[in-house]
């Protein structure tokens, strides 16, 4: 009978455990063995050993784009989550129509991250786009900027729609974490005097935090993938003033047919998207 | 005891997962992929109710209604395809725009390339497939075929497909570059449209001062900023010559490049680009201030004329670029252009004796004169000798090939690049120096050290 049990269980895993070795697993196995490999993507690949490591480690380019990405992951964590967790907290003490609120931050993000791209590049436009239209207008020239082409802002520019258009994904998290605390809890701090950000500091915050420490370790790895936002607007330039880990291995294997060197730059990604993970857990065990 | 059995289980669908997934690597695989192609399209042709009949595939990125080019060209195949169901079985494979190198790579890569496709010149884009004997070439299929010859083509067509003296793309799509002036705004300034240097920084004084952009042209992917360096570099005392052996010599360094790109730099500082050269580059906003008349002039190709409101066109001239300085030669002397787009055939599909007729016969359709004289009135330059009926055509482009007849033309150095590591480098170096990122010395410098690589 047990056995029988054990057997109808193992039918139930066996799909979802065969599509995922298949589509997941096995696409990382191969991207590190092709890693190894010089392949151009035609014919067999041939084994060159950590070559295109040493290769990608020893271009200026990629610790350019390794701090872009950093750049990112920085904004995603400090800004991103403070903002959607404070949001969520305002959601939670019962603003009038919280509900229009929370379906207003989670619009975004069901949006294509391409069509917000473009819906930015026409906003960032220095030269035609609204934003230094209003800056003038607000007689304030000197914050105009060219937004794409200044290699000084043009990170920034290109992390700020992701920051934006995620909040409400983390938003959604965080909520939903919160929503769990017990509200006589809340209560009882309000009656013992309580303002608002004691309750968020001391009784919220801590009470979600392994549902903010999800979110982080969501939009740190989110991060550490970003493409889209980049590849519009700028598609990763000037040069790769702007080009995120992604955008610098899609442009290597893609643009440059270098599909051993691009995906030695996929395992970069990997190695550093499951270190970030473990720290995370880590940070959070101790905490 | 489970927890053995999941152990082994995972480890097993793991193993058969990754050995399935790796092995396209390896010779024998490829021949199994091939294998199961056939299979496949087998089990389509069962599918589709006619087993006897061929399957071939078709990639192309001329599709959806937006252009009327993409327009016509999708309808005329889909009726083909229609019309020879019964004989054919065409599947067609979009990815529009610039997609399709993307998804031309991923097959390649997968070892799935489709049989027919459409695809862009030069050694860096068509160079490894011809080297792994992917591609026929033109005299092959000209042999067999029972309407297509090679002089129905101009032998310059060609330039950008040939490679070890054989030519493996037949061209579709010729476009050439030429100056366009919006002479409204020049007349409301009371400016003349410039014909040298000097002159053009006079105009720029004065469309600065009511801030107008002086030449509408940015760059972004290198588009179409590269075009506006080659109409620079080509007026340089060996601007032309010096870089048509470009993919043997790997020469990029000349005292041509470098003066070009101390001009193209000198204009950025004079103010005369737009002040976002990134969000005014690429295809889709290369028109983006012209056709607001907020840049007075800018570099156009037959394509862009689409993206030009009516009343802009209307005070809209062609003239040549202001002559520089040291110009060895004029501008009203050269073109520039190429083939843009090309029709590529595998080696695969035409040397398959079921297959083969039908692609033969698909292929003749393809470059056959209805599809060119199609083209020819939607904007398009067709690539192939074919008279057209001037009443029939779009005004525009009337009047650019009548501009730009009879003129030696030269392909913009993109094309001569040899791999697509030079190209990129190009590319990514000329969105650097409009954008104010690095000077003329470091652009080339940057290129001709991609130059170097190349083993």
């Amino acid at each position: 009978m047990k056995k029988r049990k054990y057997w109808f269980a193992i039918a139930f895993i066996m799909p979802a455990l065969i599509l995922y070795t298949v589509f997941i697993i096995a696409p990382v196995f191969c991207s590190t063995y092709y890693s190894f490999t010089a392949w151009d993507g035609i014919g067999s690949p041939r084994m060159n050993g950590i070559q295109n490591y040493i290769t990608v480690f020893s271009q200026k380019d990629y610790w350019r784009v390794l701090f872009n990405t950093l750049r990112l992951v920085g904004a995603s964590v400090f800004v991103q989550i403070p903002i959607a967790t404070v949001l969520s907290f305002l959601l939670l003490r019962r603003t009038k129509g919280y509900k229009v609120f929370r379906t207003f931050y989670f619009i975004p993000v069901v949006v294509a991250p391409i069509a917000i791209g473009i819906m930015f590049s026409v906003f960032y436009n220095g030269d035609a786009g609204p934003i230094n239209r209003i800056l003038d207008m607000l007689h304030l020239p000197f914050l105009k900027r060219n937004w794409l082409s200044d290699v000084k802002v043009v990170v920034n520019s290109v992390i700020f729609p992701q920051i934006w258009q995620y909040i409400g994904y983390s938003l959604v998290i965080i909520f939903a974490s919160m929503q769990s605390i017990n509200h006589e809890m809340l209560e009882s701090a309000d009656i013992d005097g309580a303002n608002s950000f004691q309750i968020f500091a001391r009784i919220v915050v801590p009470m979600s935090w392994d549902a903010i420490v999800v979110a982080i370790i969501l939009v740190v790895t989110g991060s550490l993938k970003s493409f889209d936002y980049s590849w519009a607007l700028t598609q990763g330039g000037p040069g790769n003033a702007s080009s995120f880990l992604a955008v610098f291995m899609y442009k290597t294997a893609f643009v440059q047919n270098k599909f051993g060197l691009g995906s030695s730059i996929t395992v970069t990604i990997m190695i550093y998207s499951i270190a970030l993970t473990i720290l995370m857990k880590r940070l959070n065990r101790s905490g | 005891m489970k927890v053995k059995v999941m152990g082994i289980l995972l480890a097993a669908s793991m193993v058969v997962a990754v050995l399935g997934g790796c092995a396209s690597a390896s010779s024998e695989s490829v021949q199994r992929d091939n294998e199961d192609q056939e299979e496949r399209a087998a089990q389509e042709r069962e599918e589709s109710g006619n087993a006897d009949i061929p399957t071939i595939r078709f990639a192309y990125n001329w599709t959806g209604t937006a252009d009327p080019k993409n327009a016509a060209y999708e309808k005329m195949i889909t009726d083909y395809v229609e019309s020879h169901k019964d004989s054919v079985n065409i599947i067609l494979e979009t990815a529009s725009g610039m997609d399709l190198q993307d998804k031309i790579k991923v097959d390649l890569a997968a070892g799935d390339l489709p049989d027919v496709f459409m695809y862009w010149g030069g050694e860096s884009n068509l160079g490894s497939m011809v080297e792994n004997g992917l591609l026929v070439d033109v005299d092959t299929y000209c042999a067999e075929s029972k309407t297509i010859r090679r002089e129905q083509w101009d032998d310059s067509t060609f330039l950008n497909s040939t490679l070890d003296g054989k030519e493996f793309m037949f061209p579709v799509e010729s476009f050439k570059w030429f100056c366009i002036y919006n002479e409204a705004l020049f007349q409301e300034y009371g400016l003349e449209i410039p014909t040298t240097y000097d002159q053009l920084k006079q105009c720029n004084e004065v469309f600065r001062e009511h801030g107008i952009t002086t030449i509408g042209v940015g760059s972004k992917g290198g588009d179409y900023g590269h075009i506006l360096y080659n109409q620079v570099l080509y007026q340089m005392a060996g601007g032309i010559d010096e870089t048509r052996d470009l993919t043997i010599d790997h020469e990029f360094a000349s005292e041509a490049t470098k003066r070009a790109a101390e001009y193209i730099v000198e204009m950025r500082d004079l103010g005369m680009y737009p002040e976002d050269t990134i969000a005014n580059g690429g295809g889709e906003n290369a028109a983006l201030l012209y056709t607001q008349s907020k840049a007075a002039m800018m570099m156009c190709a037959p394509w862009i004329f689409s993206s030009i409101n009516e009343e802009v066109l209307n005070t809209t001239v062609m003239a040549p670029f202001p002559t520089m300085p040291e110009a060895a030669t004029v501008p009203a002397e050269f073109n520039m252009g190429a083939i843009s787009e090309g029709l590529c055939i595998t080696t695969e599909a035409f040397e398959d004796p079921v297959r083969k007729e039908a692609v033969i016969d698909f292929v003749d359709f393809l470059l056959s004169d209805e599809i060119f004289s199609a083209l020819g009135k939607t904007a398009t330059m067709p690539a192939k000798n074919i008279t057209l009926d001037a009443s029939e055509l779009d005004p525009w482009m009337a009047k650019a090939i009548e501009y730009t007849n009879d003129k030696p033309t030269y392909q913009p150095l993109w094309f001569l690049m040899p791999t697509t590591d030079t190209a990129t480098t190009y590319s990514d170096g000329l969105d650097e120096m409009f954008a104010g990122a690095v000077d003329g010395v470091d652009f080339v410098q940057k290129v001709q050290a991609a130059f170097d690589n190349v083993e």
